[in-house]
């Protein structure tokens, strides 16, 4: 699983997340809700950890299997940069009005 | 015993319907400020603009000419109502009508009637077909904009810009077209509705931003108010919004309000291309929008700037507004009979807010 440079989750940074789940981007006006599983992976990418050990962080809270909590992680880290929230894909705007 | 008001304004645009105009919000945000002691007459054009009968929004409502019979006709109607009903300051909410106020600006000062507008030249550089100037100028990414007149035009835009391509009309509306087909039948459809010349643009995908602003005429600018549409009508229009707090977008609205050294209540839309992140100015409305009133609950009341701005006095300070402060408007219907309606349309006068309240025994039989 790739790491992410400290740069690129400083969009993370900036993000309101509540206890219950309730997720705001306060650049975009975007909200998310987010499990008790992705508020636990968003905690450790603000925080820098990498990504190897936010699995192991996972598996063992959550008692899932290596190969499900890496691949969930990774689609979670596309998810994110889909949404322009970390710089994998620094292009961001998922939600898009199309138009002008 | 009720105070006397201490300020006496006339506000147009006052319809919320499909393109919702920004008196409404105006209103409100007044009526925030000043509570009880504020009279606002309403300035209509139909009998049907909504604002005219919703309950609490104006004390008095008028008729107005349309802008289009001309400068003489829009003077004198305001004089007249101004000797029926004085009112100090006045609050244009139309794009339409600033360029008729503008050539009568004098005979409305001579009789006491203050106003905020920007310069003629000022306008005009925040046309639609100037803006690539004036984003020049500022070092403000703009999309390709060509003028159009005719149907050559239009295909040599398509050529240049390529599908998707944005044609627009010269005040309101924009269609997305995907081919040369769809462009032609935009053209011909707007050009029926608004006139010549219409406006061919680069298509950008990204997201939109609105950002509501003050400006002094002097190159200040006040409280400016960033949001993101969260839910947008079929004409593209905001009926749900948030704040959003992005320095880059803030800073940038207030560049290029400050360049034009705007004078009144304005809005610019830019959108951030999905492809590189980067701002790109979309267009410069000439007046507060439809949900100005987001704004002021956000903690910045631009319409009380504007009537302290008309009055001589400085504009609040403002302080920078919280985001995450939404709004999501709601349709309701107002009611009335042949009376609220009559009297509008034999006197082009109503007086009092709302509309005649139907008793239980003048209930349409249908409902009973």
């Amino acid at each position: 699983m790739s790491e992410l440079a400290p740069a690129s989750v400083r969009r993370l940074r900036s993000l309101a997340i509540s206890d219950a789940g309730f997720v705001f981007d306060p650049r975009t006006g975007h909200s998310y809700s987010a499990n008790a599983t992705a508020l636990c992976a968003l905690d450790a990418l603000k925080r820098d950890v990498p990504s190897s050990e936010i699995a192991a962080l996972l598996r063992e809270r959550f008692a899932a299997d290596d190969v499900e909590v890496e691949h969930d992680l990774a689609e979670f880290i596309r998810a994110l940069g889909e949404h322009g929230l970390v710089q994998s894909d620094p292009g961001g705007g998922s939600n898009g009005s199309g138009g002008n | 015993m009720a105070s006397r008001p201490i300020l006496r304004v006339a506000v147009s645009g006052l319809h919320l319907g499909e393109n919702c105009q920004p008196g409404p919000g105006v209103i409100r945000s007044l009526r925030e400020a000043y509570g009880a002691r504020i009279h606002v007459v309403g300035l209509g054009y139909d009998a049907l603009d909504s604002g005219l009968h919703a309950e609490g929004l104006v004390d008095d409502a008028f008729l107005l000419p349309y802008p289009s019979h001309g400068p003489e006709a829009f003077v004198r109607r305001l004089e007249e109502i101004h000797a029926t009903t004085r009112f100090d300051v006045l609050i244009p909410c139309l794009d339409v009508e600033l360029p008729v106020l503008l050539r009568v600006a004098d005979r409305l000062r001579e009789l006491g009637i203050a106003f905020v507008a920007p310069s003629e030249a000022s306008l005009g550089r925040c046309s639609k077909d100037r803006l690539p100037e004036l984003a020049a100028a500022c070092g403000v990414a703009t999309p390709v904009t060509r003028r159009i007149v005719d149907g050559a035009g239009l295909a040599a835009a398509g050529r240049e810009l390529g599908f998707p391509m944005v044609v627009k009309g010269p005040f309101y509306e924009a269609d997305v077209v995907q081919g040369p087909t769809e462009a032609a039948a935009s053209f011909a459809r707007l050009a029926a509705k608004w006139g010549l010349p219409l406006l061919a643009q680069q298509f950008v995908a990204g997201e939109e931003f609105n950002v509501i602003a003050l400006g002094d005429g002097e190159g200040g600018v006040h409280g400016p108010v960033a949001m993101r549409k969260t839910v947008i009508t079929r004409l593209g229009k905001a009926w749900g919004g948030v704040t959003v707090e992005d320095d880059d977008l803030t800073a940038t609205a207030t560049k290029l309000v400050a360049a034009l050294r705007w004078r009144g209540g304005c809005e610019v839309e830019m959108l951030r291309a999905r492809a590189d992140g980067r701002l790109h100015l979309i267009e410069i409305n000439p007046r507060f929008p439809a949900w100005v009133h987001l704004a002021t609950r956000a903690g910045v009341n631009l319409p009380l700037g504007l009537v302290r701005l008309a009055r001589g006095e400085r504009p609040p300070r403002y302080k920078a507004p919280p985001p995450g402060v939404w709004y999501v408007r709601h349709a309701i219907e107002l009611f009335g009979d042949q009376s609220d309606l009559e009297c509008l349309l034999a006197t082009a006068r109503r007086r009092g807010a709302g509309t005649h309240q139907l008793a239980s025994d003048e209930s349409p039989r249908g409902d009973r």
